[in-house]
């Protein structure tokens, strides 16, 4: 599956001028077929025998542990597989990041794999759900408007805070409530938890005490997992803030968004 | 899909080549047959190198 989703950003890539390599212990012949099968254009490597997933060490000898506790039984013609990741070389050959999950089963969509590569946010698509609330304006939206079943979706929440304005970061001043973001459960669905930028120091003319706020344009993810296909689905983020402007402090706010996704099957291959 | 305690957690920061080294030299054949060096058929490019499960299941 991660295959077909390195070949939809294998184009930019390749115009960004950053070379792919996808290693497996598969035998050329299987590569042969599945990349006829799949349309894959960039170079599938076969390390058939698993000698260089060996000698660089990412032989996945917990295999049969992950296969235990999703209560199924290893192959023999299982054993040999790599861990699932991703490292990225810089023009020298140097590992400048490695991307690794706790389970095969979690893979990146195309979307990552091109921030991977070049780094940055991409924007919001055009039609993302919008809301404003007092002193902000928010909007979110997600990787892709598709899913499949244990790929690695991203929730993005980006937050405006018109400029001399700020929100509370945590810990926030006693009686005042930082930014929270919060997904609404859903069955099949697992949020972990948001990865926001770190709010910076504050400090107010005359005051003594200091706290932390954000400012500017706020861009925070949440990584979602889909452990089944639910459809056309929605997911409700949910920011729960203060805002302040250079004079005064709006009382506490929440904003919601409500972001349409739509399931496909899972790909095994 | 949470985590079992039988499950253990894997500092991948530890497996495998390290951050801020050069990648091993390999030397493996793509889909076409064509032996392929991956430093020289970067020829200075950046790359992504993934590793996955299998192309079978």
């Amino acid at each position: 599956m991660q295959l077909v989703e390195l070949q939809a950003v294998w184009p930019t890539l390749e115009a960004a001028g950053v070379a792919l390599y996808a290693i497996s212990y598969d035998a050329v012949a299987t590569l042969a077929a599945f990349a006829e099968k799949r349309g894959i254009t960039y170079p599938l490597l076969s390390d058939e025998g698993s000698r260089v997933i060996r000698a660089l060490g990412l032989l996945n000898e917990h295999l049969a542990d992950q296969h235990a506790v999703y209560g199924i039984t290893t192959r023999e013609e299982q054993h040999g597989v790599a861990y699932p990741g991703t490292f990225v070389l810089d023009d020298e050959g140097v590992i400048v990041a490695k991307h690794f999950e706790q389970s095969y089963r979690v893979r990146p969509t195309a979307a990552l794999f091109r921030e991977f590569a070049l780094g940055g946010h991409a924007d919001p698509p055009p039609d993302a759900p919008q809301v404003a609330g007092p002193g902000v304006e928010a909007r979110a939206w997600t990787d892709a408007p598709t899913y499949r079943p244990y790929q690695q979706v991203r929730l993005h929440i980006r937050l405006d805070i018109p400029t001399g304005s700020h929100l509370f970061g945590a810990p926030a001043p006693e009686g005042y409530s930082p930014l929270r973001l919060e997904v609404d459960t859903l069955e099949g669905m697992t949020a972990e938890p948001p990865v926001v930028p770190a709010p910076h120091p504050f400090r107010v003319e005359g005051l003594d005490d200091e706290f932390v706020v954000h400012e500017g344009r706020v861009e925070a993810t949440i990584p979602l997992l889909f452990t089944s296909n639910l459809r056309q689905t929605t997911v409700r983020v949910r920011a729960i803030y203060q805002a302040c402007s250079p004079t005064t402090c709006l009382p506490p706010a929440e904003v919601q968004l409500a972001v349409p996704l739509e399931g496909l099957d899972l790909i095994r291959d | 899909m949470t985590t079992s305690p039988s499950l253990p957690v894997l500092d991948f920061l530890k497996i495998g080549p390290s951050l801020g080294t050069r990648f091993p030299d390999i030397r493996l054949p793509d889909q076409t047959g064509r032996l392929v060096d991956l430093h020289i058929e970067r020829a200075g490019r950046p790359a992504l190198v993934v590793f996955y499960r299998s192309a079978r299941w």
